[in-house]
Parts: structure tokens; C-alpha cells; sequence
């Protein structure tokens, strides 16, 4: 059974991912995306109802490190904000969306 | 006679401890290299400033007697791979101003072998891709025909490797991006196992594959180079604690014992049968030597390109995420557009309603894969194939294609999704380009089969 992409479904997933996306561009992914989906698929053919999922590649489980300062990873307030732009700081800060509408909040 | 930008790491190494000659002049003939073909190729994305004072640096060390491992030896670095005072892009414009405040541990460790860095290398851009092409800076070209791509998304190391602008590079692997570029440019890859090499500081891709790797000009040089990278890293969780085996290379050539399997469905029915019968030829060569030669059957590429298609978009969407502008870099209208074909369709496979179908399926498969060839290592000690359908492809080839990267790549995505280890070495030309061979082992066996590839390197 072929996948079909509607531009709703290529405008929904953008807006999930946070891309903004042109028509043009978003009619040419769906196009792209419908035909990657249909190739991967193929997949479905493959019998799994005895498998559970490999989530982990090598034995590597369950790695905690004690609750304590790694001064040696630390990065200096300085060095933090050091790739963002003066207007897009404030006293220290990073400058982000506002997250509330309501300045009373 | 050799140019001093043409040697090894060893033959660096041996001169510059010998008094033969410094690493300022070895580093001097490299950046002249750079000078005149880079405009060419444009293997590098930055060359770093500081590298003749760097190695001048470690001239005063090497007379003072230190031993460490890659003193004075000039190395390019894939621009994936954090480097404080070097910018790093990953070859997007979304970092084109980026200025790491740390250092990847692979950086770190190479820092303090005394190794200098060269420069930074020119990829696909966040390593989506198979070709260089996707890079917002320009592709890089082939040097053995400039008309061609070098492969990706680790292109700039294995074109600098292979032109003799560095005496060795390194480059990460999520599928096929090292040993798939190592072999359209006819030098050495090595990707190591899974959680071998830790990946910190290093821009993510699909963080379940990521491998990072060594691009040299012989297989000695990349398990040095290895030596120096790998081990357990606590700022890498998913590092492995196991102790990190190195190669003896005695003389002996011979492979009695050794049991190879030649993967029938690697051997694909659109592939050139002068590329067959170049990967044929060194299942003979294995044999002559006194290897056990099998045919093996694995599960089909065609499952392989779904399973990595899924999860490492999905991976990607996700790694990607973080892109938002508001600490670093810029903001997501400056993703290219394989990008944001990849985030898409990961954002779409994560997704409520899709996730089963997708992502939860491709992870099942996954544990089907790793079984294939959990079974198939009880049978021999390394698989082998070509590591890419055909030699390199012209430029332009991935342009307008849905899936480049992963049908390119089709041949070394299962060993990828597996986390186990693969070389990649040069068996011979078609065409005037170079192709590679495929000796992938089980998880943390690389001195097994670093062992064979050395052995087939110097007496094919």
C-alpha cells in the first residue's frame, strides 16, 4: 500500500521541527519525502513479531557519574555567551522567545 | 624521493625524531600543498594560522626528547570536530561563524600527542550526505580526476589525505562516511567500533552510529592514529570501558586460521563486473595466503538502507533540534536544503501516530541485523565486499535525490547499524579511479582485522 503525503501533513511535521518552509519548497518535500517513505517501507515486509527493539548497539547500560562538579567541563559565563551577538544577550543572559503571552504573568 | 607533505605518519615520525628534517618544514610543505591544489579540490574549509608556530612549538619539544606519539605530525581534522580557536561549521551556514569554547575529546587526545592541526575539513554539510556536495561552502573534488567527487561526508579529509595536504586526517562515521570517501579517494579508512572512539565534542548526526574515525595513506598509520583516539571517555556515556587492544604487526603474512566470508548480496546486480572482479580477486588473494574463503549470506542492503534511513533521520531531527539560534550559531533558515529534507522526514517518523510504524519497526530490524551477523561472526573472523557500489561519481551526481547518502552507502550501512568495526582499503582502479575493499569485524575486533588489511595492503 503506496504512502500518500498531503501538504497538510509536510506543513504539520515543519511546524513540529520549527522549519519554515516556502509553498514551492513544501510541495517539493512532499514529493521527496513521499517517495523516501515509500522506499523505507519496504520494511513492513519483514517479519518482527518475535523481535523487541535493538535500542542499545553495545552492552553499555546504565552509566552514572556521582552528583558533583567536573570543574574541567565548566564553561565560564564569558565563554557561554560568547557566540551570541550583544543584542541577543542581557546582563548575562541569553535573549530568548518570550514563552508567556501575558507580560503579567 | 619523497616530498616531505607525502610521507607517513611513521616515516614523520621516524625523520622528525631522527633529526632528519622539523615539523616546521614538514608543516610548511603541507600548507605549500594547500596553496597551490586547494583551489582545486577545496578540501579545507579553514587552515589553521597558528600551525608553523604550533610546530615550531613541537621542534623545541622533540629536541628536549619527548616521546609522545604524533609529535610534530600535521593532521587535518573533519570540521565536524570541536577546536578551540579553530572556527567549526560542520560546513553549515548555520554555524559559519562558530567559535567552540572546548575541545572534542579526539581534538584533545591528538592535542596532547603532540600532533598539529592543520586545518579543518570540508564535509557535507552536518555529514548529511555521501559526496561533499551538500556542504554550503562548495564541494570538494577528487584529486585523482577533479571532474568527480571524493565521496562523504568525511570528503575533505580523505581528498586532503590523498592529495598529500596533510600526512593524515580524521573524519566520523554514521554509515559509510569514512570508509566510503576513503575509498573513492584511494587511501585508508578505519571505522572503529561503536562507542570505540568517543564523540564528544563532536556535532552529532545519529547518535546510536556515530563512529569517530582515522583517514591515512596505510593501515599502520590509521591503528596508530587510533591508538591515540580511542579508549573510555566520561564525558561520553556511551563509551565503551573495555581495554583498547592494539595491532601487532609482526613481518608473518600469513592468514592460515584466518576464516574470511565474502558477502554474496554485497556483490549487487547493478554493480560493474570489473568492480566484482576486483573484490573477487582479493577474496583469491585472502585465499593464497592461507585464508579459509567462504561465501556468506547476510540480509539484503535493501532492508539495511530502511533500517538506517529511519533511525538516523529520526536521530538527525532530533540532534538538530538544538539549532535554534538563541546560543549559537544562526537560525534554522539558514539549513540547507538536504537538511531540512533529513529533519523532515525524522520529525515525521518520531511523530504521534508514525512512531510504531516507523522508528519502533526500523529498531526491530535493527536487533534482526545485529543477530545476522552475530551469527555470521560464529563462522568467520571478518566479512568482506566492495565498500560502495561503484568508484567515484561525478559532480553533480546527489543533486535532486531524495535518498544520495543512503543508496551510496547501501553496502556499509548494516555494519554501521550493527556498531561494529570496518577498514576500508584501495584493491585496485577502474576507470582511473581508485576502489575500496571492505574488511569489517565484529565489535572490538579491530586488531583482528587491522591484522588482515595490513597484510593484504603490502603483498596484493
Amino acid at each position: 500500500m503506496a504512502v500518500k503525503l498531503t501538504i497538510a501533513d509536510v506543513e504539520k511535521t515543519a511546524k513540529q521541527a520549527k522549519l519554515s518552509l516556502s509553498g514551492a519548497e513544501a510541495e517539493s518535500l512532499r514529493g521527496q519525502l513521499e517517495e523516501t517513505l515509500n522506499v523505507v517501507s519496504e520494511l513492513g515486509k519483514l517479519d518482527t513479531s518475535k523481535v523487541t527493539g535493538a535500542d542499545r548497539v553495545t552492552d553499555t547500560k546504565n552509566v552514572f557519574r556521582e552528583d558533583a562538579v567536573n570543574e574541567k567541563r565548566m564553561l565560564t559565563q564569558k565563554q557561554a555567551l560568547s557566540n551570541i551577538p550583544g543584542n541577543k544577550q542581557h546582563e548575562g543572559f541569553f535573549m530568548v522567545d518570550a514563552v508567556f503571552e501575558d507580560k503579567d504573568v | 624521493m619523497k616530498k616531505l607533505n607525502e610521507l607517513t605518519v611513521t616515516e614523520t615520525s621516524e625523520g622528525l625524531r631522527s633529526g632528519k628534517f622539523s615539523s616546521a618544514e614538514v608543516t610548511k610543505e603541507c600548507l605549500l600543498e594547500i596553496k597551490k591544489k586547494d583551489k582545486e579540490i577545496h578540501a579545507f574549509v579553514t587552515v589553521n594560522s597558528n600551525a608553523i608556530q604550533d610546530a615550531e612549538k613541537a621542534d623545541k619539544e622533540i629536541i628536549n626528547g619527548s616521546k609522545k606519539i604524533l609529535l610534530g605530525v600535521p593532521i587535518a581534522i573533519k570540521d565536524s570536530f570541536l577546536t578551540v580557536g579553530i572556527k567549526t561549521t560542520a560546513s553549515s551556514k548555520v554555524l559559519g561563524n562558530y567559535w567552540p569554547q572546548y575541545d572534542a575529546t579526539v581534538v584533545r587526545k591528538l592535542k596532547e600527542a603532540g600532533a598539529i592541526i592543520l586545518g579543518k575539513t570540508n564535509m557535507d554539510a552536518w555529514a548529511h550526505g555521501s559526496s561533499t556536495e551538500t556542504s554550503d561552502f562548495g564541494a570538494t573534488r577528487n584529486p585523482w580526476n577533479t571532474e568527480h567527487l571524493p565521496g562523504g561526508s568525511s570528503g575533505g579529509s580523505a581528498a586532503a589525505t590523498a592529495a598529500n595536504m596533510c600526512i593524515a586526517a580524521i573524519g566520523s562515521e554514521t554509515a559509510g562516511s569514512v570508509r566510503q570517501p576513503a575509498a573513492w579517494c584511494g587511501v585508508v579508512g578505519l571505522k572503529p567500533t561503536y562507542g570505540r572512539v568517543s564523540r564528544y565534542g563532536v556535532i552529532a548526526m545519529a547518535s546510536s552510529t556515530d563512529s569517530p574515525g582515522p583517514l591515512a595513506k596505510t593501515v599502520r598509520d590509521a591503528e596508530l592514529i587510533y591508538g591515540v583516539i580511542a579508549g573510555h571517555d566520561s564525558s561520553d556515556a556511551t563509551s565503551s570501558r573495555l581495554a583498547v587492544e592494539r595491532t601487532d604487526f609482526s613481518e608473518n603474512n600469513s592468514l592460515e586460521g584466518i576464516r574470511i566470508g565474502l558477502v554474496m548480496d554485497y556483490l549487487l546486480p547493478e554493480m560493474r563486473d570489473d568492480v566484482k572482479n576486483l573484490i573477487r580477486k582479493a577474496a583469491k588473494h585472502f585465499e593464497s595466503l592461507g585464508a579459509a574463503v567462504t561465501e556468506v549470506k547476510l540480509i539484503p542492503p535493501k532492508y539495511a538502507i530502511g533500517v538506517y534511513t529511519i533511525i538516523q533521520r529520526s536521530e538527525v531531527s532530533s540532534n538538530l533540534a538544538r539549532f535554534d539560534g538563541m546560543r549559537y550559531g544562526n537560525d534554522r533558515t539558514y539549513f540547507g536544503d538536504e537538511a531540512k529534507r533529513r529533519i523532515m522526514l525524522g520529525t515525521y517518523t518520531l511523530s504521534s501516530g508514525y512512531y510504531d510504524q516507523y522508528y519502533a519497526k526500523a529498531q526491530k530490524v535493527r536487533a534482526l541485523i545485529i543477530e545476522d551477523f552475530r551469527k555470521a561472526f560464529t563462522k568467520v573472523d571478518a566479512v568482506i565486499g566492495a565498500v560502495s557500489p561503484g568508484p567515484a561519481l561525478k559532480a553533480g551526481a546527489s543533486k535532486n535525490q531524495p535518498m544520495f547518502g543512503e543508496m551510496e552507502d547501501k553496502l556499509v550501512e548494516a555494519s554501521s547499524i550493527a556498531g561494529l568495526c570496518g577498514t576500508s582499503v584501495p584493491c585496485g582502479f577502474v576507470d582511473g579511479l581508485p576502489i575500496g575493499l571492505q574488511i569489517t569485524g565484529n565489535q572490538f575486533n579491530e586488531n583482528k582485522i587491522l591484522k588482515i588489511s595490513d597484510i593484504y595492503e603490502r603483498t596484493k
